[in-house]
C-alpha cells in the first residue's frame, strides 16, 4: 500500500540500495496491516458478542437488577422523592438535596436535577430488559429452565420500572375516568434515535400487566428476594391492580402470593430485621445493598441519619399515629441535637452508618393490605379485610383490639395502618393520590403545608434534558 | 564560476609575488564561555585559500600584509582581520544571535525563517528559562499571535487549556498537538483522581523542565501541521530541547526565591460573625419566624460562636524556590548537554504544592562522517499536595465563604472543630482537610528519544527515529473519620497507580539539492507508527480505626478493587516536497495518510494535505532600489488536517461490566457507538505577509485566516427513554476566520541604550456553520449561526425595591418584568466567552548593564458566568450557610430599597439563585502585566576577575497588576475555562530574586 520510489541518479548503486531495503525492512517490521489498529477495549465487549452464552445472560439480568439499586432509583432518590413530598416527612433546617421536590418548587431543572436522572436511570433499566427480551439468541434446551427465568426477569423489571415511571411522572389511574389523561412513553424496542411520545396511563398499565402475566410463565417459583421470582410478580401484580382499582383481581394476585405460603410475617420481637437482614421471611422482593455497592454517600438512609446529610425527619403527623407500645416505635430514635421545630425523632428504619439496609420492594404486610384495601371495596369482603388488617396491626402491637370498623372507615384504618407500616418505603404519596386526597403537613417545617387534591404539582416534572431532544413528549401541566 | 575561480588562483599568484607572505599563528574562541572553536573557517578574503583551526581553536595560516583574514563559524558572527605585521591574531567570535533565529525547527526538520510557507511562530528558550511557573505552556500567553491560554486555577502543577486560532471543535480536544524532539507526546491530566477533580488540576508536562528548552515553535496554518495529519488541526508545539557545541565545557548555574500571594485583588471576601449573625436571624424573621425562635436555633448551633476568617485560615504566602544547572559541550566527534534541577513551589493555599526534580542528557555522536547517532533522554518527578476544588462540601475555595465565621478552627481538645457535623456541609472545616487529610501525587516520567542519521550521499538522508514516553502516577487521598467527605464511613482513603507507556517508531528519508545555483529542492518521505497503553490500577477502603495509619491495609472495609487497560494506535504515512527558485519563489506541498484504532471500522484511514506558496518581493530586482525596505514577503496556504482527539473506543457498540448486584457479576449496555466515527476535518486557509524595514528595526508579520472545521464530532443528545444520554456522531460545522498582527520597533539601538517594544493582537471570529438542530446545554445553545460560546440564558432583572423579591425579565424584549423564575425565557444575551480580541504588548529597555523589561496580556470583551454564586450568593437557599461580603452588603432589607441581590430567606424558594441567569454573568475584559522583570549583568570584565563567564541578577514581577472593566467582578478574569468559573483555588502573582551564573 506504501512504496517508496527514490529517482536518484547516483553513483554508488550499492548503499543505495542497502539504505532502501532498510527503509522497507523498518516498514514492515512495524506492521503495516489493519490489525495493528483494530484494538478492542478491555472492560467491555462488542454489543454482537455480549449476549451470546446462558453466562452472558446471567451477567446481562445481574446488570439490570444493578439499574435498579443505583441511587437514582431504588438505592435513593426514586424511594425518597415521593416520601418527602407527602405528609409523612419534614425537612431538616440544612435540608438540601431534592429540596425543591419536598417544597413544591420543582421544576425541569430542579436543584439536584432528579426530574431528569430518575427518569434517564429508569429508562436505562428499561433498555436493560428490553436486550434480553429482544435477544435473538436460542440457547440449548439443557439451559432453557435458567433461560426462561432471566427473561421472564426482564419482563418483570420492564414492568416495574414502566409502574415506577407512571406513577411518579403521571397522575393516578383514576384521574380520569377512562384513565385516558398522559402517562409515560412505553419502551418495547431497542432504537437509539426513537423519539416516543407518552402513551395514555391506560396504555402504560395494560403494557405492565401484560408483561407481569408474561413473566408470571416464565420465572422461578423458587424463594429468592434478591431477585423477582413468581411470587414478587403476584405481589407487583396485587399492587398494580389495586392502584387501577380492579379490587378482583387485586385480591387474586395477592392470594398467590399468600397461599404460596412461602414467607411468614417476622414476629414483633424480631420487626427491625425486616430492614437490617438479607431475606427476612417476609420479604419477597428487596434491592440488596452490599459493601461493593459503595453506598456510604448515595444511601436512602443517609438522607435520614445523623451520621448521614440527615436532610429529613419523620412528621409527628407520623409519628403520633404509633400507640406507644407498638414496635415500629423502634424505627424512630431521639436526636438530642434537633432543636425547636425540628425535634426530637430521626427514622431508624434503615440503621446502617454504611447505607448497607436493603431496601424492601415488596414485602408481605404489604401484599396483606393490598388484598385488605381492595376487599374493602368489594361487597360482602369487609370482614376478610379486617382480618388482614388485624394481622398486621397485631403483630406490631399484640394487644392492639380487633378491627370492627366498615364501610368508608374501614378503608380509612386501612389506609392509616398502610402509612405507619410502609412509612419511607416510597408509598405514602400515592396511596394519598390514588384515593383523591390532598397532602396536609400539620408538623410543617416547609414553606409549603398544605397541597389539596387534585393538584399538577404532585407528579414530578419531565427533566429539561428530555424536553429539549425529544418534540413528542408533552411537558406534565404546572411545569 | 570558472572565471571567477581563475580571476582569484591569479590573484593570488600575483599578490604572492609583490606582497611579503608570513606565517600567522592565533586561535579562534567564543564569547559567552563557550570557549575555543575547533574547525573554525579561516580565510583569506577573496581568495579560497583557508584553513581550520584545530581542537583547541589554534590555526596557523600564510597570508600577505595587506591580506583581510575572515573569521567564520557556524552560529556566530563572521569577523574580519586585517594582516599587518602581527604574527599572532586571536579572535573571539560572537554569537549570530540573528542567524540563530533563523533558523526554524518544524515538522520532521527544520527550514530557513526566509523559506516558511505557512504560518509558524518560534519562541526562543530564554521565554521559559526560570518561569515562576509549573509547566512551559504558561508562557506561551500573550507570546504569540492567535494563542489562547486559559487556565483553571492555581494549583501548582495544574493543567491549562491552550487554544490556537479559537476553538476547533465541539466535543473533541481543541488542545495542539505537542511534539518534543520530534515526538508527539502525552498531553494534559492523566490521573485517575486529580485530588477529587476532573483533570484540571494536575498535567503531565509539568515534568519537563522549561529550563531544557532551546525554542519552541508554534505551528499555526495547514502549510505547518498537514505534516501532522489527523492530530494537525489544533495546530501544533514543537519543543526543542538544548543541545551541546564542540568547544569548552560550558556551565550554568541558575537559582530564585519567589514569594506568591493572590493575582487578583478584588476577591470575594467571607462575611464575619456579627454580619452572618445578623443574617441568621434576618433569614429566619423573613420566612415568618420570630426572632426569638431564630436566637435559640442560633445558640444550639453555635453554643460558643467564634468569629473566624476561613480565607484568611487557609490563604498564605507561597515561597517557590527553583535551582537549575546545566554543562554542555564536546569535541568535534561528541556534543552533549546534561541538565539537573530542582523546582519547589508552595500554593498561595494551605496544603497545595508542587515539587519537581529533572534531569537531562542530550547526547550526539557522530561516529562516522555518514552517521550520527542522537540520544535525548529526560527524566522527572513530580509530587504535588492538592485539593477537592469546585463546589463540593471539601472545597477550600467553598467552604471558606460557606462555613460560617461562628464556626471555630479547633475544639476545646485542640482537634479540629466538627460540632457542626449535623447541619453544615458535612462538618467541612477547610482548615483541618488541608492540614490533617492527605492528598497527593507523584508523576514520574522518562522520555528517551533515540535517532541515527545515516548521510547515504551528500544530498539523500536516511533517519530512523524510535521514542519511548514512559509515565507512571502514584496518587493517594485520605478523608478523616471526624469531619468532612469521610465522616459517614469512618474514614477513607482512594489509591491509584496509573502507567502509560508510549512508543513511536518514525523513519524518514530526505533528498535536498540545489540545482543549477537556483532550484532547490527538498523532498521528505517518511513512515510513522504508534502505540500507546495505558493501565490504571484503583483501590479504596473505608471504616479507619486509627486515623494516623492510612494506607488501605489499616481500613475495615475494603471497597473498590478495579483495574482497567486501554490502548490506541496510529500508522502513518507522509511526505513533504519543498521547493524554492532563487530564493524568491517557495512552494510546499505536504501530505499525510492516518490510520487510526480509534475510528470506526467503515472510515479508519484519512488523507491530509497542503499546498503552501510564498513570494519574497525584496529579492526581485525592481525591489532592489527601494532600500529601507528590508524584506516584503507574501505567503498563502491551503489544506486539510484531521483531529483525532477522542475517546479510544467510542465508535463501538459496547457492553460494559462492573454492573455488579448481590455480589454477583453483571453487565450492561455502555455505549451505543457508531461504526461510521471518524476524524474531524479541517480545511484551513492562510494569507499572510512579512515586512522588515529601516534596517530591520520595524518588523511586522500579518495574516488571515478561514479554519473551516468540519465532521465535527457531537455528543448528539438523545431521548432520555432510549437508556442513553448521547451518542457521538460527526456532524456540525464550524468556522473560525481571524486577523493576527505583530510589530516588533527597535526604538533606540546603540552600543549603551536599548529600547525594543512588540506587540501582537489578534482578531478571531467563531461560527457554527451547520448544526441541523440546537443543543441547549448549562449555560450555552449551540446553534447555526451563532458562536459557540454564546450565552443562553433568563435576564436577570434586578431586585423588586418593595418586595426584595428577584426579578427577570420574560421574553427578549425586556418589556415584562416577573418574580416567577418559570415565567422567564432563556435567550441569547448577545454575550460570549469568545473575547472580540486579545494579544499582549512587550517592552525592554536595556542601559549598559541594566535592563527593564515587561510584558502586558489583554482579553477584550469575554464573559464569564460565577458558577458557584448558586450557593455562595444563595439569597438563604442553602440554609444555614454564610455568604459572600459582596452579597450580604448589597442585600435587600427594607421595603423601598434599591438593592443588587435579593432578600435573605432561609430556604428560599424562589430560584433567585437559578443556575443560568445573567445575574451571575460578568464582563472579563482585562489587562495584565504577567511580567516586568528588572536586571543587572556583571561586566565581562569584572566576571574574569571573579574567575566566571558571566553574572546576572534580576527581580522579576508576575502578574503583579490586574485591570478589569467591571469593578463587581469577584473572579480572577483570568481563570476559567469554558466561559464558566468554579470555585478554584485563585492565580498567584509572584515576586521573585534570581541569580544566573555561568561559568
Amino acid at each position: 500500500m506504501f512504496k517508496i520510489t527514490v529517482m536518484i541518479k547516483y553513483k554508488n548503486l550499492d548503499n543505495l540500495r542497502k539504505s532502501i531495503a532498510v527503509v522497507m525492512l523498518s516498514i514492515f517490521a512495524s506492521s503495516c496491516s489493519n490489525d495493528f489498529l483494530d484494538l478492542q477495549p478491555h472492560q467491555s465487549i462488542d454489543t454482537d458478542m455480549a449476549l451470546q452464552s446462558i453466562g452472558d445472560f446471567q451477567a446481562a439480568n445481574v446488570g439490570m437488577y444493578d439499574g435498579l439499586s443505583s441511587s437514582n432509583y431504588y438505592g435513593r432518590y426514586f424511594v425518597l422523592v415521593s416520601d418527602i413530598m407527602s405528609d409523612d416527612v419534614k425537612q431538616n433546617a440544612s435540608a438540601n438535596r431534592a429540596s425543591d421536590w419536598a417544597a413544591y418548587a420543582g421544576s425541569s431543572t430542579d436543584n439536584n436535577n432528579l426530574a431528569n436522572n430518575i427518569w434517564s436511570r429508569i429508562y436505562s433499566v428499561i433498555d436493560r430488559s428490553n436486550r434480553i427480551i429482544l435477544s435473538e439468541t436460542t440457547l440449548p434446551p439443557s439451559v432453557q429452565d435458567e433461560f426462561d427465568n432471566i427473561k421472564g426477569q426482564a419482563y418483570a423489571v420492564r414492568a416495574l420500572a414502566h409502574f415506577d415511571l407512571v406513577r411518579l411522572y403521571a397522575q393516578h389511574y383514576t384521574y380520569t375516568n377512562d384513565a385516558s389523561h398522559m402517562g409515560i412513553p412505553i419502551v418495547t424496542s431497542i432504537d437509539p434515535f426513537t423519539k416516543p411520545a407518552r402513551n395514555s396511563v391506560k396504555e402504560v398499565y395494560d403494557q405492565i400487566i401484560s408483561d407481569l402475566q408474561t413473566a408470571l410463565e416464565l420465572v422461578d417459583k423458587k424463594k429468592n428476594s434478591f431477585f423477582l421470582t413468581q411470587s414478587g410478580v403476584y405481589g407487583l401484580l396485587s399492587r398494580v391492580y389495586l392502584y387501577k382499582e380492579d379490587w378482583v383481581n387485586a385480591v387474586d394476585a395477592a392470594d398467590q402470593v399468600i397461599d404460596s405460603n412461602l414467607f411468614s410475617l417476622v414476629p414483633n420481637e424480631n420487626y427491625q430485621a425486616i430492614f437490617n437482614t438479607d431475606h427476612s421471611s417476609e420479604t419477597i422482593f428487596e434491592i440488596d445493598m452490599h459493601e461493593t455497592d459503595n453506598r456510604g454517600t448515595d444511601a436512602l438512609g443517609g438522607m435520614y441519619l445523623a451520621t448521614g446529610y440527615g436532610d429529613y425527619l419523620p412528621s409527628k403527623d407520623v409519628l403520633n399515629l404509633l400507640p406507644p407500645n407498638d414496635v415500629r416505635n423502634s424505627l424512630y430514635i431521639t436526636d438530642a441535637g434537633l432543636a425547636g421545630d425540628y425535634a426530637s425523632k430521626r427514622v431508624n428504619k434503615y440503621d446502617s452508618k454504611l447505607g448497607l439496609n436493603n431496601i424492601p420492594v415488596i414485602r408481605l404486610s404489604e401484599v396483606y393490605l393490598n388484598r385488605a384495601e381492595a376487599n374493602a371495596h368489594i361487597p360482602g369482603a369487609e370482614m376478610a379485610a379486617q382480618q388482614d388488617l388485624n394481622k398486621i396491626r397485631q403483630r406490631a402491637l399484640p394487644s392492639a383490639p380487633d378491627v370492627t370498623a366498615t364501610g368508608s372507615q374501614l378503608i380509612d384504618e386501612i389506609l392509616k395502618e398502610r402509612r405507619v407500616e410502609l412509612a419511607f418505603e416510597g408509598h405514602r404519596l400515592y396511596d394519598l393520590t390514588r384515593n383523591k386526597k390532598g397532602v396536609h403537613r400539620t408538623d410543617c417545617t416547609s414553606s409549603v403545608c398544605d397541597v389539596s387534591y387534585p393538584s399538577d404539582r404532585f407528579v414530578l416534572a419531565i427533566g429539561q434534558a428530555e424536553i429539549d431532544v425529544n418534540p413528542n413528549v408533552t411537558q406534565n401541566p404546572g411545569y | 564560476m570558472k572565471r571567477k575561480i581563475i580571476f582569484c588562483i591569479l590573484t593570488m599568484l600575483v599578490s604572492s609575488f609583490v606582497f611579503p607572505q608570513r606565517i600567522i599563528k592565533g586561535n579562534v574562541s567564543a564569547a559567552d564561555g563557550i570557549g575555543p572553536l575547533p574547525a573554525a573557517t579561516i580565510m583569506i578574503k577573496n581568495s579560497s585559500t583557508g584553513v581550520t583551526s584545530d581542537f583547541d581553536g589554534n590555526y596557523s595560516i600564510t597570508a600577505n600584509v595587506g591580506d583581510i583574514l575572515v573569521f567564520s563559524y557556524i552560529g556566530m558572527v563572521t569577523q574580519e582581520v586585517a594582516v599587518k605585521n602581527q604574527t599572532e591574531i586571536n579572535v573571539v567570535l560572537k554569537e549570530d544571535l540573528s542567524e540563530l533565529d533563523e533558523i526554524v525547527v518544524i515538522g520532521y526538520g527544520s527550514v530557513s525563517k526566509e523559506s516558511l510557507t505557512g504560518s509558524v511562530e518560534v519562541l526562543s528558550g530564554d521565554k521559559f528559562e526560570m518561569a515562576t511557573s509549573t509547566s512551559l505552556e504558561n508562557s506561551l500567553q500573550g507570546n504569540v499571535a492567535g494563542l489562547q491560554m486559559s487556565s483553571s486555577g492555581g494549583q501548582p502543577g495544574s493543567n491549562v487549556d491552550i487554544r490556537i486560532r479559537g476553538i476547533g471543535s465541539f466535543n473533541a480536544d481543541s488542545s495542539p498537538l505537542y511534539v518534543i524532539d520530534g515526538i508527539p507526546v502525552i498531553t494534559g491530566s492523566q490521573s485517575e483522581t486529580d485530588f477529587g477533580n476532573d483533570g484540571h488540576a494536575s498535567n503531565v508536562m509539568s515534568t519537563i523542565n522549561p529550563n531544557d528548552i532551546e525554542s519552541v515553535s508554534v505551528l499555526k496554518d495547514a502549510s505547518a501541521t498537514a505534516i501532522y495529519g489527523s492530530r494537525g488541526a489544533n495546530g501544533v508545539i514543537i519543543i526543542t530541547t538544548k543541545s551541546g557545541r564542540s568547544g569548552k565545557m560550558k556551565i550554568n548555574f541558575s537559582t530564585q526565591v519567589g514569594f506568591s500571594s493572590p493575582a487578583y485583588n478584588n476577591l470575594n471576601e467571607p462575611i464575619n460573625e456579627k454580619d452572618y449573625h445578623t443574617l441568621f436571624i434576618e433569614g429566619y424573621v423573613n420566612d415568618g419566624k420570630t426572632v426569638e425562635y431564630a436566637q435559640n436555633l442560633y445558640d444550639n448551633y453555635y453554643p460558643d460562636p467564634a468569629d473566624t476568617n476561613w480565607l484568611d485560615a487557609i490563604m498564605r504566602n507561597g515561597v517557590t524556590k527553583q535551582y537549575n544547572i546545566d554543562a554542555s559541550g564536546g569535541g568535534d566527534k561528541i556534543t552533549y548537554f546534561a541538565s539537573a534541577s530542582y523546582f519547589d513551589q508552595e500554593g498561595i493555599m494551605l496544603g497545595s504544592d508542587f515539587e519537581r526534580l529533572s534531569s537531562r542528557l542530550n547526547l550526539t555522536a557522530k561516529v562516522t562522517d555518514k552517521l550520527t547517532i542522537t540520544n535525548n533522554i529526560s527524566v522527572g518527578r513530580t509530587t504535588a499536595h492538592g485539593a477537592t476544588e469546585g463546589t463540593s462540601f471539601d472545597s477550600p475555595m467553598y467552604g471558606a465563604y460557606l462555613v460560617p465565621a461562628a464556626v471555630p478552627i479547633y475544639n476545646e481538645e485542640g482537634q479540629f472543630y466538627n460540632g457542626h457535623v449535623g447541619f453544615m456541609m458535612g462538618g467541612a472545616n477547610p482548615v483541618g482537610k488541608y492540614t490533617e487529610d492527605e492528598r497527593w501525587m507523584k508523576q514520574t516520567r522518562i522520555i528517551d528519544n533515540i535517532s541515527a542519521d545515516y548521510k547515504i550521499t551528500q544530498n539523500l538522508n536516511f533517519k530512523t527515529a524510535w521514542s519511548f514516553d514512559l509515565l507512571n502516577i502514584h496518587e493517594f487521598e485520605f478523608d478523616n473519620g471526624r469531619y468532612g467527605d469521610g465522616r459517614r464511613v469512618g474514614g477513607r482513603a482512594d489509591e491509584a497507580t496509573i502507567e502509560n507507556i508510549s512508543w513511536i517508531g518514525t523513519q524518514t528519508l530526505n533528498y535536498n539539492k540545489l540545482f543549477q545555483d537556483r532550484h532547490q529542492i527538498d523532498v521528505l518521505l517518511g513512515y510513522e507508527a504508534q502505540k500507546s497503553e495505558r493501565r490504571s490500577l484503583r483501590a479504596r477502603a473505608e471504616g479507619y480505626p486509627n486515623p494516623n495509619l492510612r494506607t488501605l491495609a489499616n481500613a475495615a472495609n475494603p471497597t473498590l478493587a478495579t483495574s482497567a487497560k486501554s490502548e490506541y494506535s496510529f500508522l502513518s504515512m507522509f511526505s513533504r516536497l519543498s521547493y524554492n527558485f532563487d530564493r524568491k519563489y517557495y512552494a510546499t506541498l505536504s501530505y499525510r495518510r492516518d490510520g487510526s484504532s480509534r475510528f470506526g471500522s467503515d472510515n479508519r484511514w484519512g488523507n491530509f494535505w497542503s499546498v503552501g506558496a510564498s513570494w519574497v518581493l525584496t529579492q526581485e530586482k525592481f525591489m532592489t532600489d527601494l532600500t529601507w525596505l528590508n524584506n516584503l514577503k507574501l505567503r498563502a496556504s491551503y489544506g486539510v488536517t484531521g483531529n483525532a482527539g477522542i475517546g479510544n473506543y467510542d465508535s463501538l457498540s459496547l457492553y460494559g461490566f462492573g454492573n455488579d448486584y448481590a455480589t454477583m457479576p453483571g453487565s450492561a449496555p455502555s455505549n451505543v457507538g457508531n461504526s461510521l466515527l471518524t476524524w474531524e476535518n479541517q480545511h484551513s486557509m492562510d494569507i499572510g505577509l512579512s515586512l522588515a524595514f529601516l534596517n530591520n528595526r520595524i518588523t511586522s508579520n500579518m495574516t488571515y485566516f478561514i479554519r473551516k472545521n468540519e465532521d465535527l464530532l457531537l455528543e448528539r443528545p438523545l431521548s432520555r427513554t432510549t437508556g442513553f444520554s448521547a451518542n457521538l456522531q460527526n456532524v456540525g460545522d464550524m468556522q473560525n476566520t481571524g486577523f493576527e498582527l505583530d510589530v516588533n520597533i527597535g526604538i533606540i539601538d546603540s552600543e549603551d541604550f536599548n529600547w525594543q517594544l512588540g506587540a501582537n493582537v489578534s482578531f478571531v471570529n467563531n461560527k457554527i456553520t451547520k448544526l441541523d438542530e440546537p443543543i441547549t446545554e448549562n449555560l450555552f445553545r449551540k446553534e447555526e449561526g451563532r458562536n459557540f460560546y454564546d450565552y443562553y440564558l433568563t435576564q436577570w432583572a434586578g431586585v423588586d425595591p418593595q418586595t426584595g423579591q428577584g426579578l427577570w425579565y420574560t421574553d427578549e424584549t425586556k418589556s415584562v418584568k416577573t418574580s416567577d423564575y418559570n415565567e422567564a425565557e432563556r435567550v441569547y444575551v448577545g454575550k460570549s466567552a469568545l473575547p472580540d480580541f486579545f494579544g499582549g504588548l512587550n517592552t525592554s529597555v536595556r542601559y549598559k548593564n541594566f535592563e527593564l523589561s515587561g510584558q502586558f496580556s489583554f482579553v477584550w470583551n469575554k464573559y464569564l458566568y460565577d458558577y458557584p454564586a448558586f450557593v455562595m450568593d444563595s439569597d438563604g437557599r442553602y440554609t444555614p450557610r454564610s455568604t459572600t461580603q459582596w452579597n450580604f452588603d448589597n442585600r435587600w432589607t427594607t421595603p423601598g430599597q434599591e438593592a443588587l441581590n435579593p432578600k435573605w430567606v432561609w430556604g428560599n424558594t424562589s430560584l433567585s439563585n437559578s443556575k443560568n441567569s445573567t445575574r451571575a454573568l460578568y464582563d472579563a475584559t482585562y489587562v495584565r502585566l504577567r511580567d516586568v522583570t528588572f536586571s543587572y549583568d556583571l561586566n565581562n570584565s569584572v566576571a574574569e576577575k571573579i574567575n566566571i563567564v558571566s553574572m546576572k541578577i534580576y527581580l522579576k514581577g508576575s502578574n503583579l497588576l490586574t485591570w478589569v472593566r467591571n469593578k463587581d467582578l469577584r473572579l480572577d478574569p483570568e481563570s476559567g475555562t469554558n466561559g464558566m468559573v468554579d470555585a478554584f483555588i485563585p492565580m498567584a502573582k509572584t515576586v521573585t530574586v534570581g541569580l544566573n551564573i555561568g561559568f
